[in-house]
């Protein structure tokens, strides 16, 4: 039994429904991220788990209750904002020990747990300063500490980190990781940023109109996207479009007007009807070379319409009878003419059947 | 670089004599030792405001002023401070005619409500002047409490209120710790310009003084009817200082808190 549960739950203001029918389930001492653009549903979902807003269907069990209608201020979660949120006329000390004052501890045990709880955030010594004194990044280690210090049955994170510069999220996420990890503690994560996703969380779920487009370990959805949404989401630039499915033991041939394309069957089972192959511009290969070995399976020939340069490789956009596909080679070769007609490879372990 | 403008200057320093000469006038006529106002007064004394304290009803009607301005405030607040909260909190229907609703005693000429109150407060349903006084003296209070708390509450983040549930505390304590402590200046700047609406009222007070109720300004209206020595510009001179001494103190707050901010 998982120790968070969301059971068919939908949201929705009058006619506007903002999550449908989502079903989440958080195994206890994992960190799951929720990932999606803006208006997915994810900050929704988050709200929701935190009890700031309400179900109009569905249940929410956490650790076998059901806390669909549990107060927020009942519910021993703590909660980490985008703008922090820190009590402006508190002091650090005050803004930490906040929760556990109304746990109506004695003034030894606070004292010593906000020292506590400051010293693994790397923040001891600001006890005694007011959050406008503070930096962005320490004042995030605050909302952070002020959250744990209660010990929460589950720490929610609402896009943590988006306030903060490009260097500083960096060292944030590892530092959100390292904290989560050391004190074992159930975290569900908010963010519009891939990469910071990718890199802290056991599993990834990737939302969509209000609903789970997949989730997984961030290397499963890396390497094989179970939709065409997520796929395009994680950088997949390029679909082609099928008309057959045949499969072969572990392998697939997919038919085109142009040309077969072979790939493994990737892990979860695709549905008949899904014709869809996926692939990433850095995974196609480009041969200038046309003959006999440069055709057939998995290869399309086509024209160079535009080159574009993106620092560590060039990106040619390049026009197939089964469509524009992207292409990035490295900018250490000679950039090829617009115009020059090539042959493009599809590796067929890099080759994704999605839906 | 400032630039000086003659023009400007001058126009500056008419309006300032425009706007402070009477004041300053009733300053100078106050200290005069005549039985009658005169200007510039022939000498000085502090006569009149000893006899401030010796002429009957100004005392008692100061006492009634005041309780009237703190009671009033009080229940001004009771209505204003939830009301500025659900205001600036929430969205709702009907949101723009209840603002509208809590600023109308500001746009209703004062003696038209001063004249509504006594019909149906004291004649219609027999509530003691008192009570009147205390009723139009709130209503008039409500329009600054409300708009003052909600243009602090404007500027409220409304998350370190959910930040505070999420630690477990409840609504009530999260306003009484949170809420209430960060809009500490509007709360009091409210408070005190409610205060002085109400302690220089005399349009609805008019209506709603009786035998034995009146206010300080009623008071003194009926002392100038009857007498015309500088008494009047002794209380004057008081209650302007009153006044200023609340500005002062705003002043004070409300300037200190924009460098306690941010």
């Amino acid at each position: 039994m998982s120790l968070l549960s969301l059971n068919h739950v939908s949201v929705g203001y009058g006619q506007n429904t903002i999550l449908k029918d989502l079903n989440l389930n958080v195994e206890k001492g994992e960190l799951v991220s929720l990932l999606g653009p803006s208006g997915c549903g994810k900050t929704t979902t988050l709200r929701l788990i935190a009890g700031f807003l309400q179900a109009k269907t569905g249940q929410f069990l956490f650790n076998n209750k059901n806390y669909t209608r549990v107060p927020i201020n009942k519910r021993h979660f703590g909660f980490v904002f985008q703008n922090y949120a820190l009590f402006p006329h508190l002091t650090i000390f005050d803004n930490v020990a906040f929760g556990l004052r109304l746990r109506k501890m004695d003034k030894k045990t606070i004292e010593k747990k906000v020292r506590d709880i400051l010293q693994i955030v790397n923040l001891n010594g600001f006890e005694k300063r007011f959050p406008a004194e503070l930096s962005g990044g320490q004042r995030q280690r605050v909302a952070i500490a002020r959250a744990l210090v209660i010990e929460p049955d589950l720490l929610l994170f609402d896009e943590p980190l988006s306030n903060l510069d490009a260097n500083l999220r960096i060292a944030m996420r590892e530092e959100i990781r390292r904290i989560q990890q050391e004190l074992g503690i159930t975290a569900i994560y908010v963010s519009h940023d891939q990469e910071e996703c990718f890199s802290i969380s056991d599993k990834v779920a990737i939302l969509n109109h209000g609903m789970i487009e997949q989730i997984d370990q961030p290397k499963a959805i890396y390497q094989y996207p179970k939709t065409e949404f997520v796929a395009q989401f994680i950088g997949f630039k390029n679909f082609i479009t099928c008309t057959k499915r045949d499969i072969h033991g572990n392998e697939a041939v997919f038919s085109t007007t142009h040309g077969k394309f072979r790939t493994k069957m990737s892990p979860g089972t695709k549905s008949e009807t899904s014709l869809k192959l996926a692939i990433r511009p850095e995974d196609i290969e480009l041969y200038t070379d046309i003959h006999s070995d440069t055709t057939g399976e998995n290869f399309l020939t086509g024209q160079i319409q535009l080159s574009t340069f993106l620092g560590k490789s060039y990106q040619y956009k390049v026009l197939t009878p089964l469509g524009v596909f992207h292409v990035n080679c490295s900018s250490e070769t000679q950039p090829l003419a617009v115009g020059t007609t090539i042959n493009l490879f599809f590796p067929m372990d890099k080759l994704v059947n999605v839906d | 670089m400032k630039q000086s403008n003659p023009v400007l200057a001058i126009f500056t320093i008419l309006t300032f004599i425009f706007l402070l000469g009477p004041l300053a006038i009733i300053m100078v006529t106050s200290f005069g030792a005549d039985s009658y106002l005169s200007f510039p007064p022939k000498s000085l004394s502090l006569h009149w405001y000893q006899h401030i304290f010796e002429t009957e009803g100004f005392l008692s009607t100061f006492k009634t002023s005041i309780i009237v301005s703190i009671a009033g405030n009080l229940i001004a607040l009771l209505i204003g401070l939830p009301a500025a909260y659900g205001l600036s909190r929430y969205q709702f229907w009907g949101k723009k005619f209840l603002n509208s609703f809590f600023i109308s005693p500001l746009l209703i000429p004062g003696i038209v409500l001063g004249f509504a109150l006594l019909k149906y407060v004291i004649v219609n349903y027999q509530f003691s002047i008192y009570t009147g006084l205390l009723i139009g003296h709130s209503i008039i209070m409500l329009p600054f409490i409300i708009r003052v708390i909600a243009s602090s509450l404007a500027n409220f983040d409304f998350s370190i209120e959910e930040a505070a549930i999420s630690l477990g505390a409840s609504r009530l304590a999260t306003f009484f710790k949170i809420v209430l402590p960060n809009i500490r200046s509007g709360l009091i700047a409210a408070i005190v310009l409610a205060f002085l609406e109400s302690f220089n009222n005399v349009d609805i007070s008019i209506f709603m003084t009786g035998p034995g109720v009146s206010t300080l300004p009623i008071q003194m209206l009926q002392y100038v009817q009857n007498y015309f020595d500088p008494t009047i510009a002794a209380i004057s001179v008081l209650m302007m200082l009153l006044t200023a001494a609340l500005m002062y103190f705003i002043e004070r707050l409300l300037g200190l808190s924009y460098f306690t901010k941010n």
